[in-house]
Parts: structure tokens; C-alpha cells; sequence
């Protein structure tokens, strides 16, 4: 940490999100510049110099005389998290590394590894790993109509509210010309949606994963095997158990959690929403 | 030829035992929420979670060391309209114990062959499968299981570097040494700026009297109440 101290850094931003104090630094003003639109979202400027965790962002260049000078070195506190010759890469490492740490160490907020989307004064959570076709089943939400929380995280409060965490949407297209993955970004706006602000009641939980050759026949969970079920996807590093109990157990208690493979998303998008209306049938929503 | 002495002892059977057994249940190092019928149980010696079903919930909770395994019995049947059998009771009992979830039990004293399976059970007692006492557990990974790719650390391993209480105005965020903390519970930032292991009786921990000028509190200076905060 020491030798990176003595690298000269010329800019750099704190900012303040979900109770952790972030610094960023660089030796290249005009990325310090570019560095908010990689910031998780919901953050504020960092009053105190004092941060709890530090990237060091060094940017290459083309001119540079050295040979590892070419490339562009990322740093979360000591540890090395990217060395690449695209710009674009690192930023793209530094964001998800960002969205992670404050995941894990947030105070007084849950992050859920979930997508989440607003029907009409409810939530429809999509927890779910990394590849399992989260993105893709919110994006088809959002067609149907819903209101973009989050494809990625799901932020909940101590009464089990679910804070919209909004970053653009992760689609990936297989490119079998390439026979690559891409990753594009992209608004809600594009499915004719728009971002949620205000918190809402979780009614429904969707636990699926995509199965080309599946179907949506899901089986229903009682509360506390989805509160189990859920605590697979939890963020928080700490393990503080009260807090995470304290948030999920208002979270199921007037959920309806289902669990099963899924087929094609826009299939599964419509059974959900036709679920939630049910469920919205039989129990309204109180006013927050 | 010498003689070795050897001394005989009657054990009772496991069936004995198992009659005999006044099932207590643990309390200590659990988080318990109650959720409609079911309950969740967080083990924080473990780091298991457990669910609770109707019929399992309701044994673990009269399991206070005084009630028979009879009474339990007719306590299930009185209260949740099962059947009144004691291998119903054991069925639980002998999942709560697998868990640790009762005092001074182990599998290895529950007698196995005196168990009925699930299935033996539903044959056996007539009741539909989601009557029966079910526990369902996981172990609490790290989360970032989860996730393609864990995020750096806040408190690096052996991290020696950190920024003493009292100093904030030397570190900028354009050329900082980071604000760490100390990742040992038992250290201390020291005034220059490095993790010294605390001596055993270095502090007295929150409400501990303590005097100006004499041991300090863990939390600070001695407060003017005399107890530390």
C-alpha cells in the first residue's frame, strides 16, 4: 500500500453511499471526471478525507517509455483488481467492485443478490446468481409494464422495503460469430419503463433460473423456507444475523414466494404479474 | 496369573434411554423469529439456519427438560390434531438433536433402530407428509458465493497500517494512506499509525467501573459517571 502511496496521485473523489465512506484516486484528472457515472447509485459526496476503503486508479498510456506503463492498473485498497489496456475495462471492474463492497458492508440496508421490479405498489423480487437470467426476466417485466428497481441487487430497509438500486440494465447477447459474450447496457427506458423511486412492500418472490427447456411450473415456499431460500443470496459480509433476519421476516411475511425453473421470460414475466394480481386481490396493499 | 479386575455394568437399552430422556431444548447462541406456524433458528455458533415446521416448532419449544416424551406426545396430538405417538415426538427429537438444537443430545445416543423413517411414519401413523416435524438447514456461505468475483477486502489480512483516532487531517483522499482499521479485535491503533496487539488487561470493557488516571475504558476515556460506556 505503501508503494502505491508514493505513486503521485493528481485527483481523486470521496463519496459517501449506504454508510461506507469511498475514495477514489487517480493520476489522470480528466478520468476523475468520468468517475460518477461509475459510483453505485444513491451516493453523496464524501465530506471527510478519511475514507473506510480506497481504489487507486492508474491510468497508462501510450507515450509511457516503460513497458507495464501501457497498461491501466486498478487497485481496491492493496489488492490488484484489473491491468488491462482498455479504459473502459477497468471502469467497468471498478463499478461492479464498488456495487459489490457496498453491498457487503452497507449499514442499516440489505442488498440481496435480486432483480427487482414495482407492479402496482408491490415488488416482485428475482433473487438469483450471476448467469441465471436475472436481467433478462426483469427487462421482460418492464415490457409487460413494471416499474425498473434493480437487475442486480435488491436493497431492503429494516421494515423489509425494497429501495430501488438502479443501474442500468446487464444484457448479454452471444455473439456466435465471435463466440463471445457481450455485455450491453442499456435504460429502462428502452423497454418503455422507467425507474421506481419509492420503497415498496415485497409481493412477490420469484427464486428461477432459466432452463432453455424448462417451463414455469414453480412450487410455493412457506415463509420460512424462503427466508432460507433468501439468505443464500444475501450480500452482507458481516453475517450481523439479527439485521439480516430483521429484514427479511417482514420481507416474507406478506409475500407470496414461489420456486421452479423457468422457460422463456416473457412467458414467466406474465404468469408472475398474473400472480401478484391475485395476490393483490386477495390481500390490498396498505399505504406506506 | 494375576487378576484383572473387570466390572459389570447394566447399561439400559437406546430404547431406554430414549424413554427416559427429559428433552431439553438449546437456547443459548440462537437467533429464533417466529413466522405464522413455522419458526427460523440462525445458529451463531454454526452459522446454520434452520426452518421449523408447525409440528417441529411446537416440540422444540416444549422441550424444558421436565416434559416426558409421552406428554409431548399428547400435548402434539391436543394441540395440533396429530396423531398421539411417541415416534412422532422422536422423529423431531431426533432431527432437533442432529442440529444441535436440544441440550445434552447427540445423535449417537438417539436409537437409530427405534427411529422411523419419513416414510415409515406416514405408513405407519396416517398423516399427510406436511404434518410431519421437517427441519430444513442451510450453512450460511460467504455471499459473494453468489457472485462472479469477491470484492477487495476493507481490512486486508495482517494489515499493519492504520490511522490513529486522533489524526484526520494528514490523509487526503489524492494522496492517502488508507484509513484503515486494525482487523484484530485485540489490537489498537497506535499514535503512529500502526496495529499494536492490545494487552490483556490494556481496557475494561463497557460497564466496568473505572477511575481517571487508572485503567482506561475499551470506549474512550473513563466517563464522569465512573462506568465505562
Amino acid at each position: 500500500m505503501q508503494k502505491l502511496d508514493r505513486l503521485g496521485w493528481m485527483a481523486g473523489i470521496s463519496v459517501y453511499a449506504y454508510g461506507m465512506r469511498i475514495g477514489i484516486r487517480t493520476n489522470c484528472p480528466a478520468i476523475a471526471e468520468r468517475l460518477p457515472e461509475f459510483l453505485p447509485p444513491g451516493w453523496e459526496p464524501g465530506l471527510s478525507p478519511l475514507v473506510d476503503h480506497l481504489y487507486s486508479l492508474r491510468v497508462g498510456g501510450p507515450g509511457a517509455s516503460q513497458r507495464s506503463r501501457i497498461y491501466h492498473w486498478l487497485y481496491g485498497g492493496p489488492t490488484r483488481l484489473a491491468r488491462t489496456r482498455v479504459i473502459e475495462d477497468v471502469l467497468e471492474t471498478l463499478a461492479g467492485d464498488l456495487e459489490l463492497y457496498v453491498a457487503m458492508h452497507a449499514r442499516n440496508r440489505l442488498f440481496i443478490h435480486a432483480g427487482v421490479v414495482g407492479w402496482r405498489g408491490r415488488a416482485i423480487v428475482l433473487p438469483g446468481r450471476t448467469w441465471s437470467g436475472k436481467s433478462t426476466l426483469v427487462a421482460a417485466l418492464l415490457r409487460a409494464g413494471a416499474t425498473y428497481y434493480s437487475d442486480d441487487m435488491a436493497v431492503l430497509d429494516g421494515r423489509g422495503l425494497v429501495h430501488a438500486f438502479a443501474r442500468p440494465l446487464s444484457l448479454r447477447d452471444y455473439d456466435p460469430q465471435q463466440r463471445s459474450v457481450q455485455v450491453r447496457r442499456c435504460g429502462p427506458e428502452e423497454f418503455g419503463s422507467g425507474v421506481g423511486h419509492a420503497p415498496l412492500p415485497v409481493g412477490l418472490i420469484a427464486l428461477t433460473r432459466h432452463d432453455p427447456d424448462g417451463r414455469w411450473r414453480p412450487r410455493i415456499l412457506t415463509p420460512a423456507k424462503a427466508v432460507l431460500e433468501l439468505m443464500e443470496f444475501v450480500m452482507s459480509a458481516d453475517g450481523e444475523p439479527d439485521m439480516i433476519l430483521n429484514a427479511l421476516q417482514p420481507m416474507v411475511q406478506h409475500a407470496r414466494a414461489l420456486k421452479g425453473i423457468r422457460g422463456e421470460a416473457n412467458e414467466t414475466a406474465a404468469a408472475l404479474l398474473a400472480a401478484i394480481e391475485e395476490m393483490a386481490e386477495a390481500t390490498p396493499v396498505l399505504a406506506a | 496369573m494375576n487378576r484383572v479386575p473387570v466390572t459389570i455394568t447394566i447399561e439400559p437399552s437406546p430404547i431406554e434411554i430414549f424413554t427416559m430422556m427429559l428433552p431439553k431444548a438449546r437456547t443459548h447462541d440462537l437467533n429464533v423469529r417466529e413466522l405464522v406456524e413455522e419458526t427460523v433458528i440462525y445458529d451463531l455458533e454454526r452459522h446454520k439456519a434452520h426452518s421449523l415446521n408447525a409440528a417441529a416448532a411446537f416440540v422444540w419449544r416444549r422441550c424444558d427438560g421436565q416434559t416426558s416424551i409421552a406428554e409431548l406426545a399428547r400435548l402434539l396430538h391436543a394441540e395440533l390434531k396429530l396423531p398421539e405417538s411417541e415416534e412422532l415426538v422422536r422423529l423431531a427429537l431426533d432431527q432437533l438433536a442432529r442440529r444441535h438444537l436440544l441440550e445434552d443430545a447427540t445423535p449417537t445416543v438417539l436409537p437409530a433402530p427405534a427411529l422411523l423413517s419419513r416414510r415409515d411414519a406416514l405408513k405407519k401413523l396416517a398423516v399427510a407428509a406436511i404434518a410431519l416435524p421437517v427441519i430444513m438447514t442451510i450453512t450460511r456461505r460467504k455471499a459473494w458465493g453468489a457472485t462472479s468475483v469477491p470484492p477487495s477486502q476493507a481490512c486486508p489480512p495482517n494489515t499493519t497500517e492504520c490511522i490513529p483516532q486522533n489524526e484526520s487531517s494528514r490523509d487526503t483522499v489524492f494522496r492517502l494512506i488508507s484509513a484503515k482499521v486494525c482487523c484484530a479485535a485485540n489490537e489498537f491503533c497506535s499514535t503512529g499509525g500502526t496495529c499494536v496487539r492490545r494487552a490483556a488487561s490494556a481496557c475494561l470493557p463497557t460497564g466496568n467501573p473505572c477511575a481517571a488516571g487508572g485503567t482506561p475504558c475499551c470506549s474512550g476515556a473513563c466517563p464522569k459517571g465512573g462506568t465505562c460506556a
